[in-house]
């Protein structure tokens, strides 16, 4: 393991300590088996209740609980929380094969030269060289390699490391307990500020100890406080911006992608927002890729053989396959699978594959949910192999076994063909479909899969679809985001969406060759929610002279249009309207000789 | 600055269209102390020309001069704060703001805005005028929760604050406040009053207008005032002298909604539909809200339609609008629309011509 | 609905709404306090439009009275109860039972137009629906239908003018015996 001299500053809501930043110091001594901590060891972190992170609506909680408990059951006593690090003779493989030199990091080497020869600039130029940023943004998913990518780094070139990292929330007994002993709450955004504006103005200080009091320094900023509400932020916003523009130490800035979200998905937007942001404020980006199959497997044989685990080739590719480019999860599913040696790969696959081509970047995982589901980590992998089910809609036509007696009877017309697939709301399942994504991805696609003289048939698609919005949109109503009733409606609309596609498709069109697309809707949703805000912005300048506010719907329908006629551009100064006279006649047709004693110019036509 | 504008009533004196209503007022705030207001009707049918000349009335000069402010609430919501954003309006003796902007949460805006007005109230200068008033927007968008807590604040605070309300349909807003308020109908002016300020614009202007041309626009217009004027402005800009059937634009979206109008009646298919969608997306992205998408394919459709299909039509129109309301993307439930009357449209002609 | 037991322990004061008589006589006495002129008309229609409340009918003389003055006529009155003039409703009424499409889309239009409330409209029509005389009830009883919906739908925020015209379309086919089920419904 190399020598790593990490000064990390992080905040800390201990009773031992005060509430404010401060410089812990945590010193490594150069051995192969210790367990790194990144964090104040000391600190006594309060384990988060296992599987927190994972009731996100997914209607499978109960097979990932499963999952889980085998961890535990394997490893008592290790619990699987976010910072936990203790000491312990059974750890994480993730730290413990954490890569120790620049060769050994399964990221691109490409990449890593591009990060490693930014830092050398910034750290060569004399200090006061104006005109070029500090700051540089490494994006990515989480797993890629980014964190490792700059502590290495580090290391190489000589650079000592100040790292801040998002310390844990305060829990509502601990905010009450501070508050009991007086002290103020203090959110972790202005922490963070109070943070950023300290290292603007004094520069980072390097510690004494290390006895070398001009060595270079590197800040890295590990994930960025989360923040709540659109004013939280532009706070964020403006201060790393400052950051960005005022800023002498390099000074790295991890954001973690999350890659094609729905826009609805608020967090995703406004990362984009400030990532934009932040570099047309100056700072350089460099984007992670997700690792690719092979360098993914060549760390996990290379563990497996230190690990003295007997994996065979074709199950390190799966899970490879699986992780989605995330080598961090990877790691954590091999050791999973090592723990338990007798776990059969369900490699069944009773599923005809479909005929659908890989067309496009995400490539289809062929083989069965089953396995997926335990390690599969990137859902729309398996997203778009439920997807191509449900929109092909392929039936027995042979086979047609004699009803059963007691089995309901339908109408003529309303009667199918048996599914030549598992039930839906299995591959639902399987795929860890949410339903909102799924209803999106249908409504994109279904039309091309309905044969052209269809058109009941269509509408039929269409309806059930408006029946499942009619779901989602009674759930996204309720505030209350861990209820019961939540889940059933998302389950209930995702079922609605996949079987109302699979019965009114009932005349597919011949399979032909189908792209399966993203839904457009979603950027037609952020453009038009950019545009409203625009309008919003202007529509005081809209009016123009009158000293009201319009309403959006009015400024799209009738201002606009009208000024694309008129050519009209608004100069006028709104806060400065001046009154009108005060001897005004009363405004009357009949009068030919009324005149308003009017401020304004009129244009000469 | 725009016809619209520049020729809007500053004064209650002033107004032509509504001259009954801006009498009335005139009397109310000079005699009286001014009560609670609700404005509703019609949209271009001069709610705001009225509430903005009554301020005048109210306030004097000063309450033209306006200050945009784009202000950060940070509210107290018990074990929480919300963080909004909002922009109001306001002059010395009055603020503006659209409560419905800032989505579901309106209701803590609306508790904040008021309880702080009321904390600055005015001194009492002539005797008369020791209050501020509150001027709300599109109270017909706020959610019932917020209603309801407007209708609580409106009792506790009326003593230092005055509310002006200002909506499109009053059936929306509940009927506690319609009962604290003094509500006042302002219905959309006849053509024959939109003619009659036509042409007092133009006189302005110095415009020559030929016969029935300003009966023309205000037929076009549809009873909306504010349409006519910017219908009349396009008209000059696009010729002068007028000729007596120079053609009047329309609208760019409405242009676009005939042609989709005409693409359903011409092919009805699932291809076709697809490429319905593409262009309502169009629609979408350019802010018009769909429910005046929904309406007016609706009114071209009716205009081709046989009578027979007609009440069909309208029936699926309003059975979808209803739902798009409960729903939350508006495209699935204009798509299926679209796609049901094609259908039934396509049944009609088998039936029809085999 | 109060529980029986509860009920039952208690004294029960019956409030009846009030008579015409009464109401006008308040009234009367108000109008004389704050010198209000009020001809029978507007009487009439004050507790016509007030429905036995009193408090109703004292709030909508005070609003007429601020808007319009001392003198106050049926017509005042009626505009600021928010009460839609019945020659509206006839007229909707009238071109619902004509059969002409065109001509029911024209009175929904004006409605909608006039400012007039369509939840109000709705009720004021099921008055007139109810009572007609020459309506078998198997008609009224579609057209009661159609305006529970539309009630409905307009609380939960629909369209108005949509709502309204879908109710003038079920209430023209009910009044003219068109078929219930549409001929092209899949």
């Amino acid at each position: 393991m190399g020598k790593r001299n990490n000064i990390v500053i992080s905040s800390s809501d201990d009773e031992d300590y005060e509430p404010s930043s401060r410089l812990t110091r945590s010193y490594q001594k150069p051995k192969s088996t210790s367990s790194l901590t990144r964090t104040n060891p000391s600190r006594a972190k309060k384990p988060r209740l296992p599987g927190f992170r994972l009731t996100k609506q997914s209607s499978n909680v109960d097979e990932m609980r499963l999952a889980f408990r085998d961890f535990d059951e394997v490893l008592n006593g290790f619990k699987v929380s976010a910072g936990s690090r203790r000491s312990n003779p059974k750890e994480l493989w993730v730290d413990k094969h954490k890569p120790s030199s620049l060769e050994e990091l399964a990221v691109n080497k490409k990449k890593v030269e591009e990060v490693k020869s930014w830092f050398e600039e910034r750290l060569m130029t004399p200090k006061d060289e104006v005109g070029r940023s500090s700051v540089l943004i490494l994006s990515g998913q989480a797993g890629v390699g980014k964190s490792a990518t700059v502590h290495l780094i580090a290391s190489k070139i000589g650079a000592q490391l100040c790292e801040w990292n998002t310390p844990t929330p305060t829990i509502w007994q601990e905010h009450v307990h501070n508050s009991s002993a007086g002290m103020k709450y203090t959110s972790k955004l202005d922490e963070f500020e109070n943070f950023v504006e300290r290292v603007r103005k004094y520069g980072l200080i390097s510690s004494s100890l290390n006895g070398n009091s001009k060595s270079s320094i590197i800040l890295v900023i590990d994930d960025l406080p989360v923040t709540n509400g659109r004013s939280a932020f532009e706070r964020l916003q403006r201060c790393l911006v400052l950051l960005v523009r005022s800023t002498r130490v390099p000074t790295a800035i991890l954001v973690t992608d999350y890659g094609n979200a729905d826009s609805s998905d608020l967090t995703a937007r406004w990362l984009e927002e400030l990532q934009l942001t932040l570099e047309s404020a100056g700072a350089s980006k460099v984007a992670f890729n997700p690792i690719t199959n092979n360098s993914i497997k060549k760390t996990l044989s290379r563990i497996c053989r230190q690990e003295l685990c007997n994996v065979a080739a074709e199950e390190i590719d799966l899970i490879a396959r699986a992780s989605g480019g995330d080598i961090r999860h990877a790691i954590t599913s091999l050791q999973l699978f090592c723990l338990k040696p007798n776990v059969e790969l369900d490699l069944s696959s009773s599923n005809s594959t479909p005929s659908c081509p890989k067309e496009n970047a995400n490539v289809l995982n062929e083989f069965s949910g089953g396995f997926s589901s335990q390690y599969g980590r990137d859902e729309t992998l398996t997203l778009f192999h439920a997807l191509g089910k449900f929109l092909h809609n392929k039936r027995d036509t042979e086979n047609v076994v004699a009803l059963d007696q007691n089995a309901f009877r339908v109408g003529e017309k309303f009667s199918r063909l048996p599914f030549k697939m598992d039930s839906p709301e299995k591959i639902l399942c399987q795929a860890h479909g949410q339903s909102r994504p799924i209803t999106d991805f249908l409504h994109e696609n279904v039309l091309d899969f309905v044969s052209d003289e269809a058109m009941d048939d269509a509408w039929a698609v269409a309806s059930y679809l408006g029946d499942a919005d009619l779901l989602l949109a009674t759930s996204r109503r309720t505030l209350n985001r861990h209820s019961e009733i939540e889940n059933v409606l998302q389950s209930a609309a995702a079922s609605v969406a996949v079987r109302g596609v699979l019965y009114g498709n009932f005349h597919p069109s011949p399979s032909r060759w189908h792209a399966i697309r993203k839904p457009k809707l979603w950027q037609i949703e952020q453009s038009s929610s950019h545009n409203q805000n625009e309008m919003l912005r202007q529509r005081f300048m809209e009016d123009g002279g009158s000293s009201s506010l319009s309403e959006v719907s009015v400024i799209a329908t009738e201002y606009r249009p009208v000024l694309k006629w008129v050519g009209y551009r608004k100069a006028r100064d709104v806060e400065t309207h001046e009154s009108e006279d005060e001897s005004v006649k009363r405004m009357s047709i009949d009068e030919e000789e009324s005149e308003i004693s009017d401020d304004d110019d009129i244009e000469d036509w | 600055m725009l016809w619209v504008d520049k020729y809007r009533p500053k004064t209650l004196a002033q107004v032509i269209v509504h001259e009954d209503i801006a009498q009335n007022l005139t009397k109310l705030v000079t005699e009286q102390d001014c009560p609670h207001l609700l404005f509703y009707g019609p949209s271009g049918s001069g709610k705001k020309t009225l509430i903005m000349a009554l301020l005048r009335q109210i306030f004097g000069p000063s309450a033209e001069k306006v200050k945009v402010e784009n202000r950060n609430w940070k509210i107290d919501a018990g074990s929480r704060t919300i963080d909004l954003e909002l922009t109001t309006l306001a002059s010395t003796n009055h603020v503006e703001l659209s409560p419905s902007d800032v989505g579901f949460q309106d209701r803590y805006i609306v508790q904040e805005i008021i309880k702080e007005m009321a904390k600055n109230r005015p001194i009492d200068t002539k005797g008369k005028k020791g209050f501020k008033v509150l001027v709300l927007n599109e109270v017909d968008k706020l959610s019932r929760e917020a209603q309801h807590s407007l209708r609580r604040t409106m009792e506790k605070y009326s003593a230092s604050c005055r509310l002006i309300l200002c909506c499109n349909s009053s059936s929306k807003v509940t009927e506690a406040i319609r009962s604290r308020c003094l509500n006042i109908r302002i219905n959309a002016p006849s053509a024959e009053q939109i003619v009659k300020v036509l042409e007092f614009v133009g006189k302005k202007e110095g415009l020559q207008l030929p016969s029935g041309f300003a009966a023309r626009i205000a037929e076009k217009s549809n009873r909306n005032l504010r349409r006519a004027i910017l219908s009349f402005e396009t008209c000059r800009v696009q010729q002068y002298p007028f000729t007596s059937n120079q053609a009047i634009p329309p609208m760019d979206w409405e242009e676009y909604i005939s042609e989709i109008a005409t693409d359903i009646m011409k092919e009805q298919s699932p291809k076709r539909l697809f490429q319905v969608r593409g262009k309502v997306y169009e629609l979408l992205i350019n802010c018009i809200p769909p429910e005046i998408v929904l309406k007016r394919l609706l009114h071209e459709l009716l205009k081709k339609l046989d009578a027979e299909l007609k009440h069909e039509i309208c029936h699926w129109a309003a059975y979808y609008e209803h739902r798009m309301r409960l729903g939350q993307k508006a495209i699935f439930h204009i798509e299926a629309f679209v796609a049901k009357f094609m259908s039934i449209y396509k049944a009609f002609l088998i039936a029809t011509f085999g | 609905m109060i529980i029986e037991p509860l009920a039952s322990r208690c004294a029960k004061f019956r409030f009846k709404p009030l008579s015409d008589e009464i109401m006008s006589s308040r009234i009367l006495h108000i109008c004389d306090q704050e010198g209000l002129n009020l001809d029978s008309e507007a009487l009439s229609t004050l507790s016509s439009i007030s429905q036995g409340d009193l408090r109703r009918a004292i709030t909508y003389l005070q609003g007429a009275a601020r808007l319009f003055g001392s003198s106050i006529s049926s017509k005042d009155l009626l505009s600021v109860s928010g009460v839609i003039p019945v020659e509206v409703v006839e007229a909707l009424y009238a071109a619902c039972k004509s059969g002409n499409f065109d001509l029911a889309n024209k009175e929904v239009n004006n409605v909608i137009a006039e400012g007039y409330p369509v939840s109000q409209m709705l009720s004021q029509l099921f008055d007139v629906v109810v009572e007609a005389d020459d309506v078998p009830d198997e008609q009224k009883a579609r057209i009661c239908k159609s305006l529970a919906e539309a009630d409905k739908r307009l609380v939960d925020g629909a369209d108005e003018y949509l709502q309204l015209l879908d109710v003038a379309s079920n209430t023209m086919r009910a009044l003219c015996n068109m078929p219930q089920e549409f001929s092209f419904e899949t």
